[in-house]
């Protein structure tokens, strides 16, 4: 039992080392590319291909007009922004009729995609508003809304955001590129990078001011946005191996997602499923293809700074994970899935998955240990030690890939933070992660489902809150 | 005579008494010192230890404390106090001897040879069973060496390869994440530095440059020498690749944004400054990125001599140079020649052919340019790209040569030359079109219904009309339906009466409603 727990622990550490690696040339690659582009020469090109922002919202009446603001101001010539108002209680509805001048059209479409029922497709009377289609429909979930958002799009690629979220003006250009720089493989889909908008200064619907959270929760999610979106995504996306692209910023071919039935209603886990679902059929259907990953941080999020918030957030994204782990367990060490099958599937099984239960596996082994008198204080605080300074270490590799590229927190003390946090996490937060994952996997267990609810601050009332500290 | 013989026989008797007792007491002896090694106590007998003289045996008070109490120690075991004596002999200790005590006496060997007889008499003596083992010996040479734990933190830890592993795994861990510590402050510092250098470079090159091509007329720059440019700059700074790299960024830069005889001024101060051979150098660099630079760099500046070392380089295995020097070579060459694009090997990406418009696009439209060179590409990918540019570019002439070779081109290319006749308007092509519409191909239907919508006649009208019957496919009947409106509003209501079906109702208020026109 304990060489199980011992392997598993090296195991953790050369995979976590591999990653740390491709992905530090990875992301060096890609800075360098950036130096000889110039993002310019797509907005107006011919080349590039038409994209549908879909962005559904679900009782997001306080941000919602800003949010489509920021939408319609991207900086591309082919775009429509599909906001799909999915059964909000709130006021959401009213307030968009009034603030874009809004009427219910005629709009006829194909049902590609089975829906909750559509209510009504308002376009603005407004011609300057042109890009803009707001669908009111009765709720059935993100992914549903997402759905109805598929089925109404005209564009060749479909970017599906969380309508929170606020886009770098030159977003869609930057996502675009893998799909118009790939020559022999199909783009399927590419997943963006995203940062953290709590305590930034934002101005008319972009970040101005980069500053960390006040709260530790805060902190932490920087650390761990930094970790998941410079090390994991970009290694894996450069091995060809990326299983989940994040709900809140992602592009897709439409044909390919309309072929494999667009996203599954039924799980809290539905970006990643849709990407294995993507995948699994190229691979079906024996077609090169890549799911690329842009590092670049295109989206700005506000994430939860409450316990409370955060562990129905944590406890979903296990839920969705091992949904999607066990809808697609045929691929799970399959060679006729290749990469994907042997690799990916296995590490997310291991890693993500069960990483919860064997760490309190491990730590009622530990108790057993001391009750049974077996206990060596000495390899304890060893084990221990080096797993701690594992943990820093690649958090502190992640914050160095950041101060390298992009460099956003340059505040007097930010980093002096950044590094405390990361020396706290393993004690303070780390623990409470675990337990709301291996909640997760109770209430999976249970049959428990459900989104919870994300209470938001409202981007406005930040700045608010900004500005008057900053007025002291 | 009787006396005689009684006093022969009693003298005989007593020399027989005292043989007897020579040859007792001589083998006795032996006798003797069995019997006591044979016996584990005798009725009030014991032994101790004497030394025969004075003597410093020992180095240590420990040592002389030991022997001290061995000394004192009283045996009842004769071959306990033998062995006794006997490490104390192999300890280097001269002339031990046992003492014989009797009834708490000290007694000669004699007198214990006459105590024994009487013992073995008396059967008063306790015989050994089992002989005992003894470690004194051990413990004496033991005593001798100066104490030091056995099992020592040290040891166990040396002595554990698994524990060694582990030490080994957490000291590199902790010395990579003192030296990352390290790296990520001294990052931070040389980044700001870095940062503050160029801003301060920036600063040193923008007055120069505006003052130079405002204040100075061309012919007086093309004039000036290294040494009076340069100090214009600060001579010092041209020794620094990064200063050197700066200037040139500014100059780039101002150069994008300005036209005509600035950019002269520009040139010429670039080039008097050796900073097209600064760029130049770069080309033959290891580094892509590097060979990247230099070649924007001279493309920018629109150094045209530097086309032929630009030129080896369009086929380079890097997707970035490949693409920055295809672009540079159609810059900078004279006689504009796609040819060297129709035999690229590699498949045009999208992202190439988009920086390789941008350049096509603002060719003069005095300037030859014959796109049809790509239309004969086997590079399918650069044929496509040349059909493209027939749209983009609006190249009507070359709309036969399309329609000709539409059977011959890829699935991709169909699709391009109708959009391209789309843009174009391509009324001439009407016939092929409709060939197109009738085929069983959804997708190429599609663009077809689409395209006729601006190039449709009468016929077209029957020929959408066939095919909407055909059709159950929402998005073609939708597009039918829309091109039926665009060219016959009243044969369009004919047909979605004659259809008669809830969707095409549907598409009906779709297609009529004035805010989805372009939807």
């Amino acid at each position: 039992m304990g060489i199980f727990f011992l392997c598993y622990g090296f195991a953790v550490i050369i995979i976590y080392m591999i990653i740390t690696l491709v992905s530090g040339i990875e992301l060096r690659e890609q800075i360098k590319r950036n130096k000889f582009v110039d993002y310019k020469d797509v907005i107006t090109t011919p080349v590039g291909p038409g994209v549908s922002i879909l962005a559904p919202a679900y009782n997001e009446g306080k941000t919602i007009v800003q949010n489509a603001r920021s939408l319609l101001s991207l900086h591309y010539s082919k775009y429509e922004v599909i906001i799909i108002n999915d059964g909000s209680k709130d006021d959401s509805m009213d307030i968009l009729i009034k603030n874009f001048d809004l009427r219910k059209t005629d709009y006829a479409f194909e049902q590609e995609i089975e829906t909750a029922k559509i209510r009504g497709v308002y376009k603005s009377k407004n011609p300057s508003l042109g890009k803009l289609i707001v669908v009111d429909k009765e709720n059935g979930g993100k992914a549903d809304a997402l759905n109805a958002g598929i089925n109404i799009s005209g564009q060749e690629l479909i970017a599906c955001i969380d309508v929170d979220c606020i886009l770098a003006p030159d977003s869609i250009v930057r996502m675009l590129r893998p799909f118009l720089e790939e020559t022999n493989k199909r783009v399927i889909a590419v997943g963006g990078g995203i940062g953290i908008a709590n305590n930034c200064d934002i101005k008319d619907g972009t970040v101005v001011k980069y500053r960390v959270p006040d709260s530790l929760l805060g902190r932490f999610q920087v650390i761990e946005y930094f970790r998941s979106f410079l090390l994991g995504r970009l290694a894996w996306s450069r091995m060809n191996g990326l299983l989940l692209i994040s709900g809140a910023f992602g592009f897709f071919d439409k044909e390919l997602v309309l072929k494999v039935g667009g996203y599954f209603p039924k799980t809290v886990g539905e970006d990643m499923e849709l990407v294995v679902r993507m995948r699994r059929y190229m691979e079906e259907q024996k077609i090169p293809y890549k799911v690329a990953f842009v590092s670049d941080p295109l989206c700005w999020t506000e994430v939860p700074e409450t316990e409370e918030v955060l562990s129905k957030q944590r406890n979903r994204w296990m839920r969705g994970t091992i949904e999607t782990l066990q809808l697609h367990r045929t691929m799970q060490l399959n060679p006729k899935y290749r990469f994907i099958g042997m690799v990916s599937f296995p590490f997310w099984s291991l890693f993500e998955k069960n990483a919860p239960i064997i760490e309190l596996l491990g730590v009622i082994y530990t108790l057993a240990l001391i009750i049974m008198g077996d206990f060596s204080a000495l390899y304890f605080l060893s084990l221990f030690v080096l797993i701690y300074f594992f943990s820093v270490m690649l958090s502190s590799f992640s914050i160095l890939f950041q101060e390298l590229t992009f460099d956003n927190y340059q505040e007097k003390g930010d980093l002096r933070k950044l590094i405390f946090t990361v020396l706290k996490e393993p004690f303070f937060i780390h623990p409470k992660i675990m337990t709301w994952c291996i909640k997760g996997h109770w209430q999976f267990i249970k049959g428990i489902g459900g989104w919870g609810e994300m209470v938001r601050v409202g981007f406005n009332n930040k700045i608010k809150a900004n500005s008057e500290n900053n007025g002291k | 005579m009787i006396k005689l013989y009684l006093s022969f026989l009693l003298t005989a008797l007593l020399f027989l008494k005292v043989c007897e007792v020579a040859a007792f007491q001589s083998s006795d002896s032996l006798t003797t010192i069995s019997f006591l090694n044979g016996t584990e106590k005798v009725e009030s007998m014991f032994y101790k230890l004497k030394l025969k003289e004075a003597q410093d045996t020992s180095t240590t008070n420990s040592d002389a404390a030991h022997l001290s109490q061995l000394l004192n120690r009283v045996y009842y075991d004769f071959e306990r106090a033998v062995s006794t004596r006997d490490s104390l002999i192999h300890a280097g200790i001269e002339n031990p001897r046992i003492q014989y005590y009797i009834f708490d006496d000290a007694k000669d060997f004699d007198e214990v040879i006459d105590y024994i007889a009487i013992i073995k008499k008396n059967e008063l003596y306790i015989p050994k069973t089992e002989k005992p083992q003894t470690n004194e010996e051990l413990i004496i040479a033991a005593n001798r060496i100066p104490f030091k734990p056995f099992y020592q933190l040290r040891y166990k830890i040396f002595n554990d390869i698994k524990f060694i592993i582990l030490l080994g795994i957490l000291g590199l861990f902790l010395i990579t994440f003192l030296a990352l510590l390290f790296f990520l402050v001294i990052a931070r510092s040389k980044n700001a530095k870095r940062k503050k250098l160029i801003k301060e470079y920036k600063l040193q090159c923008q007055t120069p440059i505006s003052s130079l091509i405002f204040e100075y007329t061309f012919q007086e720059i093309e004039s000036m020498s290294f040494e009076q440019l340069s100090a214009e700059f600060g001579k010092s700074n041209f020794e620094k690749a990064l200063f050197k790299d700066t200037l040139i960024k500014e100059i780039v830069n101002v150069n994008k944004n300005l036209k005509g005889d600035f950019k002269d001024k520009l040139r010429a101060i670039y080039t008097i400054l050796g900073l097209d051979k600064f760029s130049l150098l770069k080309l033959k660099s290891k580094k892509w990125d590097e060979q990247s630079a230099g070649i924007v760099e001279l493309f920018e500046m629109n150094i045209g001599y530097a086309v032929d070392q630009i030129e080896k380089l369009v086929s380079s295995k890097n997707f970035i140079v490949r693409t920055n020097a295809v672009r540079a070579v159609l810059h900078l060459s004279i006689d504009k020649d796609l040819k060297f694009l129709a035999q690229q090997q590699y498949p045009l990406s999208k992202w190439q052919q988009m920086s390789i418009y941008r350049v096509l696009k603002n060719i003069p439209k005095s300037e030859k340019l014959d796109i049809s060179i790509l239309l004969d590409a086997e590079n399918h990918s650069v044929q496509t790209f040349g059909i493209r540019l027939v749209r983009y570019l609006g190249k009507i002439e070359l709309i036969e040569k399309l329609s000709s070779m539409y059977n011959h081109v890829s699935y991709l290319g169909k699709q391009e030359i109708l959009k391209t006749f789309k843009a174009l308007t391509a009324f001439s092509e009407l016939e092929l079109v409709h060939r197109i519409l009738m085929e069983t191909d959804r997708n190429l239907s599609l663009l077809a219904s689409n395209l006729l919508a601006d190039i449709g006649n009468d016929e077209s009208i029957e020929f959408l009309s066939t095919k909407l019957e055909g059709s159950k496919d929402f998005k073609l009947q939708k597009s039918i339906l829309t091109t039926l409106y665009t060219l016959d509003e009243q044969r369009f209501e004919i047909e979605v009466q004659k259809l008669n079906q809830e969707h095409i109702d549907l598409i009906k208020n779709h297609i009529k409603d004035s805010l989805l026109s372009y939807v």
